[in-house]
């Protein structure tokens, strides 16, 4: 699979075979979970919603396929697409094949904004206003601290490096929110939150994350080309005709309101912004006109997988955020080893 | 098309680096700037593209003042030729080229089955096109050196700056660059401001020398008139005899060292 990378044939049917693979896996997906509903009825009940049918089903299965599972799956398909798109974008902007969605700090910032609002008791939806309040704030304090430090120099290292300290003092400040959370409510409330799970999600938390993660997913696929160019260091996209300031501000702004989105319906989901678009460059090549839609593809169908195994795999739920670093990990060294390309392909 | 540089000063902060230089290129002609290290021929470079801002003077194109020109307008005239580094990225070589195209695309699109042919056809004019779909991270640096320059042909501008286009490139590869920038200048009538470490490459291949010494002293003219064995000596420190080889009708001047202290 990976060796035809080089043919533009091959690269147009994994471009055709993504989103088919994509539309089964979501469909599949309905049939997974503790009370059993056969993939035909999946299909009925859905149909249902569209077409008049006889109404074999019961309304407990109806209550499950749309309350329950629908939503959890475009919830599954939407972070997986905002983490995985906005790490690729970032990697390429910051030309650094090592950078992940959270480098500015959006992921520190977005925990601290939900531990809190745990602390103070607030109810779910506070707690993902905290979220995506507090991720949004940490990557402002990064964007205006680097831009003003850089004035002549290199901007996207000095953002990197800002990212990561503003990103530690926002760590910094859950450990002691934590520190001072009662041990035995607070804590794990918070502890678990952080882990990362889509156990809770419903339709309008769904409705509520996917305008600002459509709206960046667009903004992103919008500005791809750019993000080539940009991956050649800033003063060379300057000499090539590109608006760095403004693809930069653009990428920022859609990246951090993606995975502030994602972060405040999912907890925090690791390995997916840094992995998946490398699983990308590895199936069709660096070039972002190409790669980004594939890396959002690859990123929806990835953590919908995962997903489905936090719910399937023990009778209790594993949190989605160890699951995707637990597969994704030893699956990402494998393709490495496995790989002959020099280079980060 | 002439491309001007009035009393340009330049530098980072309060530290001015050029102070005062004017000088002008045409199209069709090349000028090569000369001087040693630390000089600050890449801050002049980087005033002239629009990455650091003049601390006075004005920079004209075709007596229009670029300082207010939009990154774009200026790519599609200047194109803009770095040493070779590594992307992150394994880019194919006809990718990294059809890069040259992103001035003549809106910002929101990609580039179209024409830009690709320019990029091929750049390729071509510079004889790399079995170079096409191999990694750009993979090929030789001299190899690499050449993408760069039909990236920016596949720019379509009227002039190239280019920042020392020889440099870690074996002996070889130095001259078949050099050959190419020649080619261009006189069969595509492009204007190029290069700069290199080697007196030589002035002689072999420029219509103009500029020549920066301590003190920002600047002289600018052939390269007869402007690379002197007092020059040298002057500015390197360094014994150095010039001399003409070949025809009298074609002769091409080069300089050697002599040695004079260690035999």
């Amino acid at each position: 699979m990976l060796k035809d990378v080089s043919l533009p044939r091959g690269v147009a049917i994994k471009l055709l075979l993504l989103p088919v693979l994509l539309v089964v896996v979501f469909f599949a997906s309905f049939v997974i979970g503790s009370y059993p509903i056969s993939i035909e009825t999946v299909l009925a009940i859905i149909a249902g919603k569209f077409v008049s049918l006889p109404h074999y089903w019961t309304s407990d299965m109806e209550t499950v396929v749309f309350k329950i599972r629908l939503p959890r799956i475009i919830a599954a398909l939407l972070v997986g697409a905002a983490l995985a798109t906005s790490g690729a974008a970032y990697q390429g902007m910051f030309k650094n094949p090592m950078v992940s969605p959270g480098i500015l700090g959006v992921s520190a910032g977005a925990s601290l904004g939900a531990a809190l609002a745990i602390l103070l008791s607030y109810n779910i939806v506070g707690i993902q206003i905290g979220a995506f309040a507090g991720g949004m704030l940490a990557v402002t304090i990064t964007y205006f601290i680097s831009v003003w430090l850089s004035r002549n120099g290199d901007t996207m290292l000095v953002m990197i490096l800002t990212g990561i300290i503003v990103g530690m003092l926002f760590s910094s400040f859950l450990s002691l929110i934590k520190y001072s959370a009662d041990p035995y409510t607070k804590l794990p409330a918070i502890t678990y939150w952080l882990m990362g799970s889509l156990a809770s999600i419903n339709i309008n938390d769904v409705k509520v994350a996917s305008i600002p993660i459509v709206l960046g997913l667009a903004v992103l696929m919008l500005v791809r080309w750019n993000l080539n160019v940009m991956s050649f260091g800033e003063d060379e996209a300057k000499a090539l005709g590109v608006n760095t300031g403004r693809v930069r501000l653009l990428v920022i702004v859609s990246a951090t309101m993606m995975t502030a989105s994602a972060v405040a319906i999912s907890g925090m989901i690791g390995l997916v912004g840094l992995i998946v678009p490398h699983l990308a460059r590895l199936l069709v090549g660096p070039d972002y006109k190409v790669m980004l839609p594939v890396a959002m593809f690859i990123g929806a169908l990835f953590l919908l997988l995962v997903d489905n195994l936090a719910r399937t795999l023990y009778a209790v739920e594993i949190p989605l955020g160890i699951l995707t670093s637990l597969i994704g990990a030893p699956f990402f060294l494998y393709l490495l080893v496995n790989t002959k390309k020099k280079g980060w392909a | 098309m002439q491309l001007e540089a009035k009393n340009v000063s330049c530098g980072y902060d309060t530290r001015t680096v050029i102070s005062n230089i004017s000088l002008a290129v045409n199209c069709g002609e090349s000028l090569c700037i000369l001087g040693p290290n630390g000089i600050g021929k890449t801050t002049f470079f980087k005033a002239i593209l629009g990455f650091i801002k003049l601390q006075s003077g004005q920079i004209f194109l075709d007596n229009e003042d670029i300082s207010n020109w939009s990154r774009r307008n200026l790519a599609m005239k200047v194109g803009y030729v770095p040493q070779a580094h590594n992307p992150p990225f394994p880019f194919k070589v006809i990718e990294v080229v059809t890069m040259g195209r992103t001035a003549h695309l809106s910002f929101f699109s990609s580039p179209s089955r024409k830009d690709r042919e320019i990029a091929e056809k750049a390729l071509q004019t510079l004889e790399i096109t079995h170079l096409k779909d191999r990694v750009y991270t993979q090929i030789s640096g001299g190899e690499r050196q050449l993408v760069l320059i039909a990236r920016a042909l596949a720019q379509q501008p009227a002039f190239l700056i280019m920042d020392e286009p020889t440099a870690n490139l074996d002996f070889g590869n130095q001259i078949k660059v050099l050959n190419q920038i020649k080619k261009l200048v006189k069969e595509e009538n492009l204007g190029v401001i290069m700069t290199t470490h080697f007196p030589n490459h002035a002689f072999y291949c420029a219509s103009k020398v500029a020549v920066i010494e301590k003190g920002n002293v600047f002289r600018i003219g052939t390269a007869e008139e402007v690379i002197t064995e007092d020059y040298l000596k002057t500015v390197y420190g360094v014994d150095v005899q010039i001399i003409s080889v070949g025809k009298k009708s074609d002769s091409l001047r080069v300089c050697v060292p002599v040695s004079a202290n260690c035999g």
